[in-house]
């Protein structure tokens, strides 16, 4: 059996970088000379990686079982919809290798719930004594007569999280029907990770142009995954994370990938539907006027969001009147440049940090920008509050569509009415950094790697 | 050899030393593996796709790359150590090591001893996942960290009693329990050295080895409390689990007595009676109410220091017939007496699936998963445990309280819902400003 080739990770497929602390000009400069170099940390602290990200993208389908080939600790998982099971390696198993209660793995669990395909995902542990999975799951694949794939996921190939983006992608591709088999004209996929009341609610605007929508994979089966293949277009909400599941469905099976901005706000979703319009030959809708107002006018926030979504948020905000001092993101890629050149031109001393799980980082960030706010990730939003700084929860799911100006203005306003929480929160905070450290220069544990 | 783990409760050994280790104040858990493996010990508690999820404390972690792998991490360990003493405040390292370590075989105690060497506590713990399940993290972490500590003079005014046993961010109520433990010891003239949460540190460890006894309430305390006893001679007296209930409770304390040779005064005898008193007032008070409950197949489905208690309180108390199915994986020295004893072993989610419907449990109390599954199998269940990562919240089931939020629990659970009274049909309407603080 030939191999596949590895997965390429997003340090070399994306330009992507994974550790940064310093002016957003900078960084876009870098990228506009050539790539960023490879940066590692000398101190740093627990970060996730790429199986993490693909078990909780692969979570949210519930008819998918998933088998994580691995010590337990690596079936650890956020709540999530998919039937896990681990196959619990042992210290032995590190040594032997573990094909065979693998196979016994993906079969218990068969067993034990209806399902309409299993995803089996790699572990540091068989990346390091190079446990032939794919072996397996092609014998169980016949033998259970439904898909088996496998998620190539390994835990220190690549610094990006996104990474597990990628292997998720993979993985769904497989899932696709690959039996030849007619376009259904007007049937588009949303691709997101996420779900909620805004996303419907966007998908009914898509349905109201006439398209029937495939929301996948959060919340779709693997029937809903294998028609994916059959529509007319793509639509990408999760550019960060399935940016690789659109671009396969476009080469492998000829599904148009819709090159829009996010909707996010009223001008962005109405340039969407626009587009999606056009694309079914629809009438457009009208784009609505530009409101004036700016009800963040004034306000230096700070932003700890995914990538794609943190920069088209700092964009709102700058519309909102806002001006954001400090943009806290996962990573940063060939993609994401020109994005982050237009934010640094706006505001020449953006500082950025990139970066995932890195609170003294962080720390040292809000200590130096002193923005009024900060609004994103819950890690970031706790850390914040512990340093006394106003904070709130800003999901990303939240903001799609026409309505996200006033969910970010909203969500400004819960978060400035926190000053109460904040001070708790620093009174009682449990002993943290350094105070010196979180002074000295914020980047001097962040070297460009020799090779 | 690994087995089939379907519907996987806990994490691993790692997870649980970190837990552990994040729990002793004045400690920095330093994690040596890939990236990932320190993260996932939160996840159970949500976090989504980014980010570090709720509730974990600072972690430094060397995050080794391919190139560590295959070159070997004691650099990258050697420069993370270094960072972290001097960027987390805190007074010493607990060096954990992860699946990827241990299988290229880092050295890392030539890394430790580096760090000793100038004055730096430092320890070094095996804490692979492939060890063990979260739990037995635990026990290695404290049998770890105990194997470098020597006596220091402690206040002899009382004998001082170290809690072995109750594992921080794994067992459900985990500080409650150790307060309310040492709460019970101050009651009788003794002192608690409970080692986790705000009244331990890294002074608890050390007065350890000058206790005067270890108490162990669960196995997984034996193998940390054998160690000071091999070094420091410091004696060992296993209880029967938790106290559940002022009787056990009693019981416990009575046995400790005894073994430290330091007799009740009058205060501690008047203190154990005010425990009795209080307890049964309350259960007087609900006694018509808990005698129309008849469960006749009861089933408690939780870990090793609580399920036993708990069935023995339920029997002893209540005059119910209870099964018990354990379901943290306890150390294999202990397995043949459990089930010597009719004891069940579930090893992960379908197990337990399988015992409840085999038994026909009408009643399971337990653990929020064993609570939750029982519910979905439509069977009574009353959930004693704490949601994932809220483990440090909420009274826990030892002493005379334990009892109390037991009988509140069944009855809140299992007594029908009276009919719902009826409210005004036009209320006043309330100030803008209640409504706008509900909604912050």
């Amino acid at each position: 059996m030939a191999r596949r080739p590895r997965l390429e990770p997003r340090e070399t497929r994306t330009e992507a970088t994974q550790a940064w602390l310093g002016r957003a000009a900078d960084l876009a400069l870098e990228f506009a000379r050539s790539a960023p170099p490879r940066r590692i940390r000398t101190f740093s602290e627990a970060a996730p990686d790429d199986l993490r990200t693909a078990l909780a993208i692969l979570s949210e389908i519930p008819d998918l079982g998933l088998v994580v080939h691995g010590p337990r600790g690596c079936g650890a998982r956020a709540p999530g919809a998919a039937p896990l099971a681990v196959t619990d390696l042992d210290e032995r198993d590190t040594v032997l290798g573990s094909g065979e209660v693998l196979a016994e793995t993906i079969r218990a669990l068969d067993a034990a719930h209806p399902l309409a395909g299993v995803a089996v995902l790699g572990s540091p542990v068989v990346a390091i004594n190079s446990d032939d999975i794919r072996a397996t799951v092609a014998e169980l694949g016949t033998a259970l007569d439904k898909p088996v794939v496998w998620v190539r996921t390994e835990g220190f190939r690549s610094a990006v999280t996104a990474t597990g983006g990628d292997a998720a992608a993979d993985a769904l591709l497989q899932l696709v029907d690959a039996e030849e088999s007619e376009r259904e004209v007007g049937l588009l996929n949303l691709l997101t990770s996420t779900r909620g009341p805004e996303l419907q609610a966007f998908a009914r605007q898509i349905e109201g142009l006439g398209w029937r929508v495939n929301i996948l994979p959060a919340g779709a089966s693997v029937a809903d995954i294998a028609r994916a293949g059959r529509a007319e277009a793509s639509l990408v909400l999760a550019p960060d994370l399935l940016d690789l599941f659109a671009e396969g469905l476009e080469t492998r099976f000829g599904v148009v990938r819709l090159d829009v901005a996010l909707p996010l706000g009223a001008q962005a979703t109405t340039a969407v539907l626009r587009r999606v319009a056009a694309l079914g030959g629809m009438a457009p809708p009208l784009a609505p006027p530009r409101n004036p107002s700016q009800p963040l006018a004034g306000r230096r926030i700070a932003l700890a969001l995914p990538t794609a979504w943190g920069l088209a948020t700092a964009d709102l905000i700058g519309d909102l009147g806002g001006a954001v001092v400090a943009l806290s993101v996962p990573h940063v890629e060939r993609s994401h440049a020109a994005a982050l050149g237009g934010l640094a031109e706006r505001w020449p001393d953006l500082q950025i940090h990139v970066g995932e799980g890195q609170g003294f980082e962080r720390a040292g960030l809000f200590r130096r920008t002193s923005p009024d706010l900060l609004l994103g990730e819950s890690d970031a939003v706790a850390g914040a509050l512990r340093q006394g700084l106003p904070a709130a929860v800003l999901d990303p799911a939240r903001l799609i569509g026409a309505g996200a100006a006033e969910t970010l203005t909203a969500a400004v306003e819960t978060a400035l009415a926190r000053v109460a929480l904040a001070r708790s929160a620093a009174q009682h905070a449990r002993p943290g950094y350094t105070p010196g450290w979180l002074k000295r220069s914020p980047d001097w544990h962040i070297k460009q790697e020799v090779r | 050899m690994g087995h089939p783990t379907l519907f996987p409760f806990g994490g691993c050994a790692l997870h649980g030393a970190i837990h552990a280790a994040a729990a002793i104040p004045g400690l920095i858990p330093v994690v040596h593996s890939t990236p990932g493996c320190a993260l996932r010990a939160g996840l159970s508690a949500g976090g989504g796709r980014y980010g570090a999820p709720p509730g974990l404390p600072r972690i430094a972690s060397t995050n080794m790359a391919d190139k560590h792998v295959v070159f070997g991490g004691t650099s990258r360990l050697r420069e993370e150590m270094k960072n972290a003493l001097a960027v987390i405040e805190g007074g010493a390292l607990a060096v954990l090591t992860g699946c990827p370590a241990e299988m290229i075989g880092d050295d890392v105690g030539a890394m430790v001893k580096e760090l000793t060497g100038q004055g730096e506590r430092v320890v070094a713990v095996q804490t692979a996942g492939f060890h063990g399940p979260a739990h037995e993290g635990y026990a290695r972490l404290l049998a770890g960290l105990l194997a470098h500590v020597e006596p220091v003079p402690t206040r002899a005014d009382r004998p001082l009693v170290t809690l072995f046993g109750i594992a921080p961010g794994l067992d459900p109520h985990w500080l409650s329990e150790l307060e309310t433990l040492s709460r019970l010891l101050e009651g009788v003239g003794l002192r608690a050295n409970p080692i986790f949460g705000p009244e331990g540190g890294l002074a608890a460890l050390d007065a350890a080895a000058g206790a005067s006894i270890s108490l162990v309430v669960a196995p997984w305390g034996v193998a940390p409390a054998e160690v000071l006893a091999a070094r420091h001679g410091i004696p060992v007296l296993v209880a029967d689990g938790l106290p559940v209930g002022a009787e056990a409770a009693e019981a416990l304390v009575r046995r400790l007595s005894d073994r430290l040779g330091h007799p009740l005064d009058a205060a501690a005898e008047a203190y154990l009676a005010r425990e009795r008193a209080h307890q049964g007032w309350r259960f007087d008070a609900v006694l018509e109410r808990l005698a129309a409950l008849t469960p006749r197949r009861v089933v408690v489905a939780d870990g090793s220091l609580r399920a036993g208690p708990l069935a023995r309180f339920l029997r002893e108390t209540l005059g119910w017939q209870v099964e018990v199915i354990v379901t943290d994986s306890p150390p294999e020295a202990f397995r043949a007496d459990l089930g010597a004893a009719g004891v069940k072993l579930a090893a992960d989610g379908a197990d337990l699936v399988r015992l409840l419907r085999d038994r026909g449990a009408d009643l399971v109390l337990g653990t929020t998963p064993a609570a939750t599954i029982a519910a979905a199998q439509g069977r009574p269940a009353v959930d004693l445990g704490a949601a994932p990562g809220l483990e440090v919240l909420g009274g826990g089931l030892s002493g005379r309280a334990g009892a109390e939020r037991i009988f509140a629990a069944l009855l809140a659970t299992l007594e029908p819902m009276p009919q719902a009274a009826p409210v005004p049909a036009i209320l006043p309407p309330l100030p803008h400003a209640v409504f706008a603080q509900v909604a912050e």
